[in-house]
């Protein structure tokens, strides 16, 4: 596993993972302070009904989702900006779409070498309980816990090369 | 005025970050949802710098940086890039159009101001001062102000100075001491202190660094600054080197209540020499953001009272243009200059000091007797001649352009 990844190669799912690792690391040591790390997605509780997707499209094409519960979607956005947030405003919806922003960014940095890899696109927050998502039989799903500190969500990658 | 920052993010919570973050150091912020929004506003309001993000609707980073570097209006104002995108492709596009500089998403506090004060001179040294400090400044400026009262920053590590200059200055200002030069570092944000007291024999540091320091700190602020040396009556070389060096006014220890009054007269009266004056004096002529110095030939009345000129006189004058922020002087050689020896000799002085403040010189020579003096001397042949004082001035833009 390299860790950034040829323009040409086909991307595992072991490089995803450590892209969608390292971005997390990345964003909560600098906008939360808090360390970061992938678990089992079985080991996130709660039913979540907040997802802040992007789309992506280029070399690789598909979308990086997080799954978070209101009150998850309500901490990270009073953690990022330094201010009690109780209600799933279009404050905290603001903040977890660039959060997700941010994680995607970070994954784009990891798999490009100089050149762009895919371009991503502005995000969306969809709010529902047990949302279902399709993607093309041959596609990569690809589904993360992410434990930082009090934070606890997952994250879903669905990717076509 | 405080100055501007314009934040084009289609993310509230990113302008709320940034807002966050630099908004505690006294400045406005303004903000636009988008690059289209983010042009109008930045000709409108001609911001001093502009913190862009790369991926947004309407019009993206790229295209927005792209507006804002083709409109000469809006070309000089510096553009930091606030991005998820580090591809070297991407950056490298970027930075051919004019970017400044990037900051990499996800950023720390202390990233962005770091990246920012350059532009924007909002601390002193290469570590941004925490939450706690910032508060602290603005505390004090704020209760200095709503008091009525002058702050002032005295630097000495002898304690008993520092107390009696605290109380000779008396109520009417606020005195802020320090007993090692760090310590006057520290405490030297941007546009805090309209008076330096400064000891020129620190143990710590030279004296010069605070000096500049101030200096740079002051560079974009609207108030008044003065710097007042302070020496032994028998240190004359100390003394005669901070003149040089553009301090111009001194208390000399040990001093009395009514000395301290006077500098303190003097300087409230706008006598004081590092007084900013409201436009160019005497000596230096404006052509824009270019100040020019045209030497008198020898039939000039004021040739003969030159050599002294280029003395004090002209030194106080390019302080107070380095205290305006500007950097870019245009001399204009005469042959009556050049056939003096003692005159030439004090212009090379006076070249050699001008240089040591930071300025950019470019020289007017139009013939070539003087073009082929120049090339005698170490500080003069590696300067650009141009034969009028008008292609010396374009000659400044021509490089800001080519840089940009």
């Amino acid at each position: 596993m390299n860790s950034r990844v040829g323009m040409h190669a086909v991307v595992s799912k072991p490089d995803y993972a450590a892209g969608i690792a390292r971005a997390m690391k990345d964003i909560f040591a600098n906008m939360f302070n808090e360390q970061a790390g992938l678990v089992a997605e079985g080991e996130i509780p709660g039913d979540t009904s907040v997802s802040s997707v992007v789309g992506f499209a280029g070399r690789i094409s598909g979308f990086l989702c997080l799954h978070l519960t209101r009150e998850v979607a309500c901490g990270l956005a009073s953690g990022l900006l330094g201010m009690e947030l109780t209600e799933l405003d279009d404050t905290v919806r603001d903040a977890v779409g660039e959060i997700v922003n941010m994680l995607a960014g970070g994954l784009k940095n990891h798999l490009s070498h100089n050149e762009e890899y895919f371009k991503i696109s502005v995000p969306s927050v969809i709010e529902g309980q047990g949302i279902s998502t399709y993607a093309p039989a041959d596609a990569e799903k690809m589904m993360f816990g992410v434990s930082a500190g009090k934070y606890q969500f997952k994250v879903q990658l669905v990717v076509e090369q | 005025m405080s100055k501007k920052i314009l934040t084009i993010d289609d993310s509230k919570t990113l302008r709320m970050i940034v807002g966050k973050h630099l908004r505690p150091f006294q400045v406005e912020i303004l903000e636009a949802e988008n690059g289209l929004i983010g042009v109008e506003v930045a000709r409108r309001e001609k911001p001093d710098l502009i913190l862009l993000d790369y991926n947004m609707p309407v019009l993206d980073g790229y295209h927005t940086l792209t507006e804002l570097k083709t409109d000469p209006d809006l070309k000089p104002i510096p553009v930091i890039m606030l991005t998820t995108e580090t591809v070297k492709d991407t950056v490298m596009k970027l930075i051919k159009l004019g970017l400044r500089d990037y900051v990499a998403k996800p950023f720390t506090r202390d990233t962005l101001l770091l990246k920012v004060n350059p532009v924007l001179n909002l601390f002193v040294g290469d570590t941004p001062p925490s939450e706690a400090e910032v508060a602290s400044w603005t505390a004090g400026v704020q209760a200095a102000e709503a008091a009525g009262k002058i702050r002032v920053l005295v630097v000495d590590d002898k304690e008993n100075v520092l107390k009696i200059l605290k109380e000779y200055l008396g109520e009417a200002y606020d005195v802020v001491t320090a007993e090692t030069g760090q310590a006057a570092i520290n405490k030297l944000p941007s546009g805090q202190f309209e008076w330096l007291f400064l000891d020129l024999d620190l143990p710590d540091m030279h004296s010069y660094q605070i000096f500049d320091a101030y200096r740079e700190a002051m560079k974009h602020s609207s108030k008044k600054k003065r710097v007042i040396g302070m020496s032994l009556r028998t240190a004359q070389k100390e003394i005669q080197d901070a003149r040089a060096k553009g301090i111009m006014e001194f208390l000399l220890k040990p001093f009395t209540k009514e000395d301290v009054q006077k500098i303190i007269e003097k300087g409230s009266q706008g006598t004081g020499q590092q007084a900013k004056p409201e436009k160019p004096a005497g000596l230096l002529q404006a052509h824009g953001n270019v100040r020019v110095l045209s030497c008198p030939d020898a039939t000039d009345p004021a040739y003969a009272e030159f050599g002294n000129v280029l003395g004090h006189e002209l030194m106080r004058e390019v302080g107070n243009m380095a205290d305006e922020g500007l950097n870019r002087l245009v001399i204009r050689l005469t042959p009556g200059i050049i056939s003096s020896f003692p005159l030439a000799k004090r212009f090379i002085g006076a070249l050699n000091q001008i240089q040591g403040l930071g300025i950019n010189v470019r020289l007017v020579a139009d013939t070539e007797k003087m073009k082929e003096w120049l090339n005698h001397y170490s500080e003069t042949k590696e300067l650009a001649v141009s034969e009028s004082i008008e292609s010396a001035v374009k000659s400044f833009d021509e490089v800001m352009a080519n840089a940009s």
